[in-house]
């Protein structure tokens, strides 16, 4: 039995895990299942014993996809050098691993931690996911131009770092600062998140972008573009909590199949009703 | 029917939102009646849709079995796939203690302010 296997049946006696092989070497690991009732495996075992269970991942070296999410291990210390796909969700990290530098990562959750700080080498790194959300940064360094994944949500950061350059993004999350406007510039962007800022108007730039679904609950929008019926990708439309008091005639050409209006001082409400009440998903 | 409500008092928002129940109100850390109808959990989201520690805490070394419960969880996922958070992590918990929950979990909108009017489902 190859070594790989052996360490694995070691883990596997340990805790709930799962694995993928390609022959006898180990790809991905992953010590986290949705359906588990906490998410993470082992997120209740002793320091002593998670750290007995790191000690056994280090040894599958040639591991590519590890996925320690929810797992509250404080501090993650591997000697990998092999991972492209690295999930460190909620797992109470106060700073990023040094031993990341390693490896040739193109996916990182570091989501749900207590980091306060971002180190600049992460921009060398050809990342296509940078998923940060729910940490306390202030400053984020300059952002890989392959990134089609972004999650910036609720951070210290007062202003957005620069984003123009970043044409690849199909996702991207951002929230909970004093932004007033902002420009669309994504020719991929499918999935949109702004929620809990100033923004008081969506930018007639964003019809340039193929977005299937907009989440923009709780900010200031009172005006929606008028050619906005053309974005005809768009089925996902959430603007809870926002200053709409009408929405633009092509509004109702958009072919929604979800469509969230609540908390907002709309005039048509009737009308509104009348043309997408019997939506798979419908609030006003 | 009588109701008490179970959550944190270090938890502001959890205990502001407590607080207009006129019902009893037990801290989860400190022993509890279990002698009411039914108990109504009120905690916020912590993390990634997971609950604050004193409540995961409190569910992994809870012992009392089939009581019926209501869910009041401080956090709304607007537009997401799931719509609750920890309150799903919760009711796993209490599943498999036979609890029964009683009404529709209530996910209560609190930032940028509390959605007071979505707590009248629970009065």
């Amino acid at each position: 039995m190859s070594s790989d296997r052996v360490t694995y049946q070691k883990l596997h006696a340990y805790c709930d895990c799962t694995a993928v092989f390609a022959g006898d070497v180990c790809t991905e690991l992953s010590l986290h299942r949705d359906a588990s009732i906490f998410g993470g495996t082992i997120r209740h075992y002793s320091p002593t014993d998670k750290k007995s269970i790191l000690a056994l991942i280090g040894r599958l070296e040639r591991l590519q996809k590890l996925n320690l999410r929810k797992n509250n291990l404080g501090t993650v210390d591997l000697p990998l050098t092999q991972l492209v796909d690295l999930n460190l969700g909620s797992n109470q990290l106060e700073t990023v691993p040094e031993w990341l530098r390693r490896c040739p990562l193109q996916h990182l959750h570091l989501g749900a931690n207590d980091l306060t700080d971002l180190p600049e080498w992460i921009s060398a790194f050809p990342l296509q996911t940078l998923k940060i959300h729910k940490n306390f940064i202030a400053k984020v360094p300059h952002l890989p131009p392959t990134l089609q994944v972004l999650n910036l949500y609720l951070n210290e950061i007062k202003t957005l770092p620069p984003l123009e350059h970043l044409k690849e993004l199909t996702y991207l999350c951002f929230g909970a600062l004093p932004l007033t406007d902002f420009e669309f510039d994504f020719p991929k962007l499918e999935w949109l998140t702004i929620t809990l800022t100033n923004l008081a108007e969506l930018s007639p730039t964003i019809l340039h972008s193929p977005v299937k679904g907009a989440r923009l609950v709780k900010n200031k929008i009172s005006k929606l573009p008028a050619e906005i019926g053309k974005m005809q990708t768009l089925t996902n439309l959430f603007l809870y909590d926002n200053l709409l008091s009408e929405v633009p005639g092509s509004f109702y050409e958009l072919p929604l199949r979800k469509l969230n209006l609540a908390r907002n001082p709309l005039r048509e409400r009737e009308s509104l009703r009348k043309a997408f009440g019997k939506l798979e998903f419908f609030e006003i | 029917m009588t109701t008490a409500i179970l959550t944190c008092r270090s938890w502001h928002n959890s205990s502001l939102v407590a607080n207009t129940f006129y019902v009893p109100i037990f801290d989860i850390r400190m022993p509890i009646n279990w002698a009411f109808d039914d108990y109504l959990l009120v905690f916020g989201n912590r993390g990634d849709e997971e609950l604050p520690l004193e409540m995961e805490d409190f569910l992994l070394n809870l012992k009392i079995r089939q009581q019926r419960y209501r869910i009041c969880e401080l956090g709304n996922y607007f537009g997401y796939e799931r719509p609750f958070g920890a309150a799903t992590v919760a009711v796993r918990c209490l599943q498999q203690l036979q609890w029964e929950l009683i009404a529709p979990i209530v996910s209560l909108d609190t930032v940028p302010k509390i959605d007071w009017k979505a707590l009248n489902v629970l009065r």
